[in-house]
C-alpha cells in the first residue's frame, strides 16, 4: 500500500516570539486566565505542560506541568522564553495539517538529518538610525541538521575585530519514539548591554563597538527619513548615541526537506522581546492587534461586549502599571518623561496637564476603567465609543484632542497611542452603531423650518 | 433629566425591525444626549449658586408632587407623542413657526391633565432678570476656585468645551460646564443653557433640545411604536398616598423587580451623594500631584453614572408585579428621606460607605432570589469592595489638617 504523498510542510507558530534571559534554565510554559469568579480581578498565571530539553542530547527528557512558577532561576538570572517552532505537514488528500513525526519520516525512508534547518537573525537598531549598512549586526548559519545547540553570534563590520554580540542559541531537537515531533527552539540572548570600546562607566557586559564607528556619536538628524521617535537610545538625552546596542534580535528560520526528489520548504520568524516583568497584565494595544488588522484589515466581523470588556480590562492592566500623576504631568518631581513633556519638546506646546490634575490619581482612574468592565457585564452596549482617539488624530493637541482614550500614553511613532482601526471598529460594532464617522444624531435629524 | 432618561430606556432598539432599528437607537441615544446635557446644566447652575453665594441644590420635585417651579409634574412614563409633546413644549422658545405647534400643544395640554404645560425658558428669563438685578457686590469671583469646570468634568463626555474648534463629526453630547465670576459670565452661561434648550436657530453643530424633540416627535407620530417598552408610569418601591390630582404610581411588587429597584434608588442615592460631595470638595489643590480622594470621588460619580445605565437596562426587562399584565418596570428614581451631606469630612464618607454597604445587602439578597445577572452582581460587589477598602484610609487620615476632603 502506497503511503500519501506529502504536500506541502509549515512550520508553526508562523511567529514566535521569545524573551530575553541570563538563566540557564529556560522558562516554563504557562498559561494566563481571566478567573470567572474575579472578572475584574488581576489575571492568573498558571503553570502548563512543559517540555523538558536536554542539551546535551538536544532531545527532550520529559514532560510535566510545574507545581509553581519562577520567572527567575536560583541564583536570580531571569529565565528565557524558548519558543519551539514545529513542523506541521498536509497529506495529499488530507486537508487538515498534522504534526510532521519521526514515523512520518522512517516509513519514507528519510531520517531526522533529511530535514534542513537554516537561521538568518540581526539586530539593526543601530542601522537603522544610521543608514550605515556596516552597522547592522547579523548571525546567519546556512544548515543546521544536527542536533547540537547552536550559538547565534551577531557579527558587524563595525565591531572591534573578533567581537561578537551573542543573540542567544538555536537546537534542532532530536525525534524520538516518546517525542516524535519535528522540533526547532530559539532560545534568545542574556539581556545584556554591549558598548564601544572605551566606554565609561563600566556598567555594561562588554566593549564591541569600534569607537569610531558612526553609531558612538550619532545625533539623529530629524526630518522625514528619521526612525521616529527620535533620540530613544543612551544619550539621547545629549542628542548624540553613546554607541550602545542590545542582544535584542529577529530573524526567520528556514527548513528544508526533500521528499522524492521534490523539496518542500517553510519558514517562521523568530524575535527576542524583553522579559515579562508583569506576566499578569497585558497591554492595550497588542502585536496580536496589530497582526490581526494586518491579516483581516481594518474592519471586523462583528463586536460583541466580551470583546470590548477584553480591551478595557487591558486598559485598567495598563493603568495599574502606569503613575498617572506623573504621566499626567502633575507637577510633582520635575515633569518626568511623559506626553506632556513631549508635547512641548516637539512642538513647543506649552506646558500643561493632560487631565484636570485632581482626577488622575491612580485609584481613582483604574476604579473608573472598572466601573466601565462592570457596567458591559450587565451587556449594556458600550456608550463610549466617541471617546477614543482616531489613528490620524494622534498629533491633535487641543485639549479635547489630548484626552482622548488611550490616555497620556506613547505610540510608536512618538505621537499619542490610538487603538487599531480594527478595534475600534469592534467598539463601534458592539455598540451598534452604523459608523463611527457618522453625523452626530443632532445633525441626522431633517431641518426644521 | 431623570424623566429624559426614563423616556429614552423605555425605547428597545433591539425589539424594532429593519431599518426602524438603526432610527429607534438614534433616538435613545438623542435623548440620552440630552440627559447628559442636562447634567451639564445641573452643575453649571451649582456655579451660579456659588457664585452669589448660595448653597448647593441636588433637590428636586418627587414623584408624583407638583410644584409651578416645574414645566409640569414629575412623572416617569415610557415615550409617546403625549410625553414628547410635554418635552417640547417645556423646551420650546417664546416664538416658534413650526407648523405643527399648535397640535403638539393641544397634546401636551390634554397629557398634563388639562394645565398648559410651562416653558423652562421662562424660568430661565426671570434668573437672567434676577442676576441682571443683582449688585456687583453680590458676585464673588473667589468662588471660581470652588466650582466645577469643564476640565475636571467635561472629560469624556464632550466634543469640545463650548468656543473651540473641533471637528462636529463625532457623535457626542456637548455639555455645558462653566465656571462663572461675574455678572457677564454668569449671564453668558444662563443664556448658553437656555439656548441649549430652546434654540431655535439651527446651530452649525448642534440642535437645540426643543428641535431633536420635535424631530423625535415627527417620526413618532408617522407610525406605530412597537419598540417603545411597556414600562409603568411611576414605578415606586413603597406605598405612598397620593395628593389629591397627582399622577397614580405604580407599586413594584415582584419580589426581584422590586430587590432590582431597591439596588437602582440604593446606586442613585450614592451617586447624588458622590456629586455633592465632589463638589463641596472643589477648590484649590495644594499639592497637585498627591492622590485626591476628590478624583475618587468624581470617578465615583461617572461610575454610578454607568451602573444606573447598566442597572436600567436590566430593570426594563422585569416585571412590576406577578400578574400577567405584560407591564414591565423601570427605574423608579426615588429621592432618598434626605440629600443633606453630613457636616464633618469623616461623617460625608460614612456616609458613602454605609450606602455601598447598603447595596452589598441587596445584592445578596437578589442572589438569594436567583435574579441572575451573576456576571453583573460580582462585578458591581467587586467595585463596592473596592471602593470600600479605598475609604477605609481617607477615615483614618481625616484627623490630619492636611488632608482634601
Amino acid at each position: 500500500m502506497s503511503l500519501p504523498n506529502l504536500l506541502e510542510i509549515r512550520l508553526l507558530p508562523p511567529m514566535a516570539i521569545g524573551r530575553l534571559g541570563a538563566s540557564d534554565d529556560p522558562m516554563d510554559n504557562y498559561d494566563v486566565i481571566v478567573p470567572d469568579a474575579r472578572r475584574l480581578g488581576w489575571r492568573e498565571v498558571k503553570p502548563a505542560l512543559t517540555l523538558h530539553v536536554d542539551v546535551a542530547s538536544g532531545g527532550i527528557s520529559g514532560k510535566s506541568i510545574p507545581n509553581k512558577l519562577s520567572f527567575k532561576d536560583a541564583k536570580g538570572f531571569i529565565r528565557p522564553l524558548s519558543p519551539f517552532l514545529e513542523v506541521w505537514v498536509r497529506f495529499q488528500e488530507q486537508p487538515e495539517l498534522v504534526p510532521l513525526t519521526l514515523h512520518h519520516l522512517t516509513e519514507r525512508g528519510l531520517k531526522p538529518s533529511d530535514i534542513r534547518w537554516s537561521v538568518h537573525v540581526a539586530n539593526h537598531k543601530a542601522f537603522r538610525r544610521t543608514a550605515n549598512a556596516a552597522d547592522k549586526i547579523e548571525c546567519r548559519i546556512p544548515e543546521i541538521t544536527d542536533h547540537q545547540r547552536h550559538p547565534l553570534p551577531g557579527q558587524c563590520e563595525n565591531f572591534i575585530k573578533g567581537a561578537t554580540i551573542p543573540f542567544g542559541f538555536v537546537q534542532y531537537i532530536q525525534p524520538t519514539d516518546a517525542f516524535p515531533e519535528i522540533r526547532f527552539r530559539f532560545t534568545p540572548a542574556s539581556g545584556y548591554v554591549y558598548a564601544p570600546e572605551g566606554s565609561e562607566p563600566k556598567s555594561f557586559h562588554a566593549e564591541v563597538y569600534r569607537k569610531d564607528g558612526p553609531w558612538a556619536g550619532w545625533p539623529d538628524p530629524g526630518g522625514p527619513l528619521s526612525t521616529m521617535p527620535g533620540g530613544i537610545y543612551y544619550g539621547g538625552d545629549t542628542g548624540k548615541s553613546r554607541g550602545f546596542l542590545d542582544d535584542a534580535c529577529d530573524g526567520i528560520i528556514d527548513v528544508e526537506l526533500a521528499v522524492n526528489g521534490t523539496k518542500l520548504s517553510s519558514y517562521a520568524r523568530v524575535m527576542a522581546g524583553p522579559p515579562a516583568f508583569a506576566p499578569d497584565s497585558f497591554p492595550i494595544r497588542r502585536i496580536f492587534d496589530e497582526l490581526e488588522m494586518a491579516m483581516n484589515g481594518p474592519q471586523s466581523d462583528g463586536g460583541t461586549n466580551q470583546d470590548v470588556q477584553d480591551i478595557v480590562r487591558r486598559a485598567f492592566e495598563s493603568i495599574r502599571l502606569m503613575n498617572t500623576t506623573v504621566m499626567n504631568g502633575n507637577q510633582v518631581i520635575g515633569h518626568g518623561s511623559n506626553m506632556t513633556s513631549q508635547d512641548s519638546n516637539d512642538v513647543n506646546r506649552y506646558f500643561a496637564p493632560i487631565m484636570a490634575p485632581s482626577t488622575v490619581d491612580n485609584l481613582a482612574v483604574q476604579a473608573i476603567h472598572e466601573y466601565v468592565f462592570a457596567a458591559l457585564e450587565s451587556e449594556v452596549p458600550p456608550w463610549f465609543a466617541q471617546t477614543f482617539r482616531r489613528f490620524n488624530e494622534i498629533g491633535d493637541l487641543t485639549d479635547t484632542g489630548r484626552r482622548r482614550m488611550p490616555a497620556m500614553m506613547r505610540g510608536a511613532d512618538g505621537r499619542y497611542l490610538a487603538l487599531t482601526r480594527r478595534q475600534l471598529d469592534i467598539i463601534r460594532m458592539a455598540s451598534g452603531l452604523i459608523s463611527l464617522e457618522q453625523p452626530a444624531p443632532t445633525r441626522a435629524t431633517p431641518p426644521l423650518p | 433629566m431623570v424623566q429624559y432618561l426614563y423616556a429614552a430606556y423605555s425605547l428597545d432598539p433591539a425589539s424594532a425591525t429593519g431599518g426602524e432599528k438603526e432610527k429607534v437607537r438614534l433616538w435613545q441615544q438623542q435623548i440620552l444626549e440630552i440627559a447628559r446635557e442636562e447634567m451639564g446644566h445641573l452643575v453649571t447652575v451649582q456655579n451660579l449658586l456659588r457664585v452669589v453665594g448660595g448653597p448647593l441644590s441636588f433637590g428636586r420635585q418627587d414623584c408624583p408632587y407638583q410644584s409651578d417651579f416645574y414645566p409640569f409634574p414629575f412623572e416617569l412614563e415610557a415615550l409617546s407623542t403625549t410625553s414628547l409633546a410635554k418635552y417640547i413644549v417645556s423646551e420650546m422658545p417664546e416664538q416658534t413657526t413650526i407648523p405643527e405647534i399648535e397640535e403638539i400643544k393641544s397634546l401636551a395640554t390634554k397629557g398634563n391633565a388639562g394645565k398648559a404645560v410651562n416653558r423652562v425658558g421662562k424660568l430661565y428669563e426671570a434668573i437672567i432678570n434676577l442676576f441682571e438685578k443683582l449688585d456687583d457686590g453680590d458676585f464673588q469671583p473667589g468662588s471660581v476656585a470652588y466650582q466645577a469646570d469643564f476640565d475636571t468634568w467635561g472629560r469624556d463626555y464632550a466634543r469640545a468645551p463650548r468656543g473651540t474648534s473641533e471637528s462636529p463629526k463625532r457623535n457626542a453630547a456637548e455639555l455645558i460646564v462653566r465656571p462663572v465670576h461675574s455678572r457677564t459670565t454668569a449671564l453668558a452661561a444662563l443664556r448658553a443653557v437656555a439656548e441649549q434648550g430652546e434654540g431655535n436657530q439651527e446651530n452649525e453643530s448642534e440642535f437645540s433640545h426643543f428641535q431633536r424633540f420635535v424631530a423625535i416627535f415627527r417620526h413618532f407620530k408617522s407610525g406605530s411604536v412597537p419598540f417603545v417598552r411597556h414600562l409603568a408610569r411611576n414605578p415606586v418601591t413603597m406605598g405612598v398616598t397620593p395628593e389629591p390630582g397627582d399622577e397614580p404610581v405604580a407599586r413594584i411588587t415582584n419580589q426581584r423587580s422590586l430587590l432590582w429597584a431597591q439596588l437602582f434608588n440604593t446606586r442613585y442615592r450614592l451617586l447624588l451623594s458622590l456629586l455633592a460631595h465632589a463638589l463641596h470638595a472643589e477648590g484649590p489643590i495644594t499639592i497637585s500631584g498627591a492622590p485626591s480622594p476628590r478624583g475618587r470621588l468624581i470617578a465615583g460619580a461617572f461610575g454610578e453614572m454607568y451602573q444606573l445605565r447598566a442597572l436600567a437596562g436590566i430593570i426594563v426587562r422585569q416585571p412590576i408585579d406577578d400578574s400577567a399584565s405584560g407591564v414591565l418596570c423601570g427605574p423608579p428614581f426615588e429621592l432618598p428621606y434626605s440629600l443633606a451631606l453630613p457636616d464633618l469630612p469623616s461623617g460625608r464618607w460614612k456616609a458613602h460607605r454605609d450606602i455601598l454597604m447598603g447595596s452589598d445587602l441587596i445584592i445578596e439578597q437578589l442572589r438569594h432570589y436567583g435574579a441572575g445577572e451573576t456576571k453583573y452582581l460580582d462585578a458591581l460587589q467587586f467595585q463596592n469592595k473596592a471602593f470600600l477598602e479605598q475609604i477605609a484610609p481617607i477615615l483614618r487620615t481625616l484627623d490630619l489638617p492636611t488632608g482634601i476632603v
